[in-house]
């Protein structure tokens, strides 16, 4: 690891994990101070732990529900921002025609959405992949577009002398040059595809399962440790989703600046 | 000799006896002026092409001018200018002198727009759509995620379709062209011409980059960078290699090593070169003839044959000769600044 000064510390010098563990147990120090003047504000974290271990099964089969709706609804989300992308990129037509709705479903709060689409399509896992779909579109598509674009002349001047076809630009050149884009999107929206999964359970509770139902079923009967185990949940999935793309994103650019300095 | 204008600085040959590469030099008037009055309309070299236009880069009273209607500003007077297959021919000027515009005709990157560019009696779209132009812009401008084999064989791998219909390479140089017997053609510089163009390990070897095939272009210097695109360049296989001021980003030394490695893969490959640059020592020790160019609007104001021996090296030539060159060019670009 290094810092941004590009300083390389070992990862077992306390000068590199202690600053963390300070801050993280003056915060626990603080929650525990408020917990316990004021128990209808937070519950301890002992509760919350207690929670979380008696009931694991539970809080994981909650988990995997929501996990895998996020997942989903992202990969819907992915394929038809890709698609548009690329339709929009080639054919100034298509751009015309696309991006005016394109923009207004970004501008249209989803979570307004949510219970619309639970009339619509009911108490399934349909509105709840449309919800994560629709939220993490469009924060992929507008990083795409930048990125198909983001070509340097004199490279897509090689590959006109060269009579590349409009294929051979797209796939040997539009789409590399756009991979620094899509992982700096893919770092917003998979830890986003929980909030899309969440909002919509919260707007079909007490059916089927996940943290979102959890939750919005615990705090209406005020089992404050209940939420707060979800929501911790909630927090490591997210968590994990960011480190899986950060992991991801160091192999697949090994040639891009951002990991040059990160390395240097 | 060196004191002589360019008018008067080609015609008894003397090079011919040296290179024994090419043709005698042409005098400058002749190579600005003797565009045939074949390729009336544009494309029309390819209809009917004559023996002499199958075997020249021709530009015809080839115009250029940006803006917007009302407010244009011409970037190129109508230029003429021949060149020679095989030769190696730098385009030399102050900026803004439309350089890097007639080059970029010459590429098909842009349109004149009047006149015409053939190259080897084909437009320069039909030229790209068989791969018969190698571009190699100011930067190394290669594919970062690729390393420097994949990014050497990228003139193969796009389109294939032109690999099928290409014209004759080398080997049997020119079929059906009634010259192709001819002494003093290319092919009399080396018995089996074109050794290494196919093959881009043997190119980059001969760059020095045989130890460099799996490296990524980040890891490797700018001048390494220049000698892998120059190598993309070679590989193409091209008619002709346009070279918009490759090196013009390099230090002096870096510089003048990737010019040796550039004349020695010439001096091997003999392909057309047609080079721009703003430094008049490039020019001189690369070239077999230097286009002056002048500004406002661009357009030639004289054309030097370099009738300096070859193989040149830096250091190894008879400096004083190309020293003298050099000076003679000066004086050019002065007069065509003034004029």
């Amino acid at each position: 690891m290094s810092d941004v000064w590009g300083v390389t510390r070992s990862r077992w010098s306390p000068r590199f994990w202690l600053p963390t563990v300070v801050a993280v147990v003056i915060a626990g120090l603080l929650w525990e101070w408020i917990a316990i003047g004021n128990p209808y504000l937070l519950p301890r974290l002992g509760q919350v732990g207690l929670q979380l271990v008696t009931e694991t099964p539970y809080y994981l089969q909650n988990a995997a529900v929501t996990l895998s709706e996020a997942l989903i609804g992202l990969a819907i989300g992915l394929v038809s921002a890709f698609v548009v992308a690329v339709l929009v990129t080639e054919s100034g037509l298509l751009r015309r025609a696309i991006m005016p709705l394109a923009v207004i479903l970004n501008v249209t709060p989803v979570v307004a959405i949510a219970p619309a689409l639970v009339v619509a399509f009911g108490f399934g896992p349909a509105p709840k992949l449309i919800v994560t779909a629709l939220i993490t579109f469009f924060p992929i598509l507008m990083n795409l577009i930048t990125g198909l674009n983001s070509v340097s002349p004199p490279v897509l001047q090689v590959f006109q002398t060269l009579h590349a076809s409009r294929l051979e630009v797209l796939g040997r050149l539009r789409l590399p040059s756009s991979l620094p884009y899509l992982f700096a999107a893919l770092r917003v929206v998979f830890p986003l595809s929980l909030v899309g999964a969440v909002v919509a359970e919260f707007s079909a509770p007490g059916a089927g399962k996940g943290l979102g139902t959890v939750i919005s079923v615990a705090s209406s009967n005020s089992r404050l440790a209940v939420v707060y185990a979800a929501i911790a949940c909630l927090a490591a999935m997210g968590s994990l989703l960011l480190l899986f793309v950060i992991l991801l994103e160091r192999r697949v650019l090994r040639w891009h600046e951002s990991q040059l300095l990160r390395r240097a | 000799m060196m004191g002589e204008s360019p008018g008067g600085a080609s015609a008894t040959g003397a090079s011919a006896g040296t290179s024994g590469a090419r043709a005698t030099p042409r005098a400058p008037s002749d190579t600005a002026t003797s565009t045939p009055a074949s390729p009336a309309t544009p494309g029309a070299g390819a209809a009917t092409p004559t023996s002499a236009a199958l075997d020249r880069l021709i530009v015809a009273e080839a115009s250029k001018s940006y803006g917007r209607p009302g407010a244009r500003r011409a970037a190129l007077a109508p230029v003429d200018l021949s060149i020679e297959r095989g030769q190696f021919v730098s385009i030399i000027g102050p900026s803004g002198c439309g350089k890097s515009t007639l080059l970029r005709l010459m590429a098909g990157l842009e349109h004149p727009d009047s006149g015409s560019v053939s190259l080897f009696g084909r437009s320069p779209a039909e030229a790209a759509a068989s791969k018969s132009i190698a571009f190699m812009p100011q930067v190394a401008a290669l594919l970062p995620w690729s390393n420097v084999l994949e990014n050497v064989k990228l003139p193969s791998k796009v389109n294939r379709r032109a690999d099928a219909r290409r014209h004759p390479r080398a080997g049997d140089p020119r079929e059906g062209d009634p010259r192709a017997g001819e002494p003093g053609a290319r092919e009399s510089s080396a018995g089996a011409p074109r050794p290494a163009a196919a093959d881009p390990v043997a190119l980059l070897t001969e760059l020095g980059l045989g130890d460099s095939l799996r490296a990524l272009p980040h890891e490797l210097s700018g001048g390494m960078q220049q000698r892998v695109a120059i190598a993309r360049a070679f590989a193409t296989q091209a008619d002709v290699l346009l070279m918009d001021e490759p090196f013009s980003a390099l230090d002096e030394f870096t510089r003048e090593a990737t010019q040796d490695q550039l004349l020695l893969l010439w001096q091997k490959l003999r392909t057309t070169v047609v080079f721009v640059t703003h430094s008049v020592p490039e020019a001189v020790v690369l070239s077999d003839v230097v286009v002056v160019m002048s500004p406002r609007p661009g357009r030639i104001a004289s054309v030097v044959p370099i009738d300096a021996p070859r193989p040149r090296r830096h250091g190894l030539v008879e400096a004083q000769v190309l020293h003298d060159y050099e000076d003679l060019i000066r004086a050019e670009l002065q007069a065509a600044g003034a004029a």
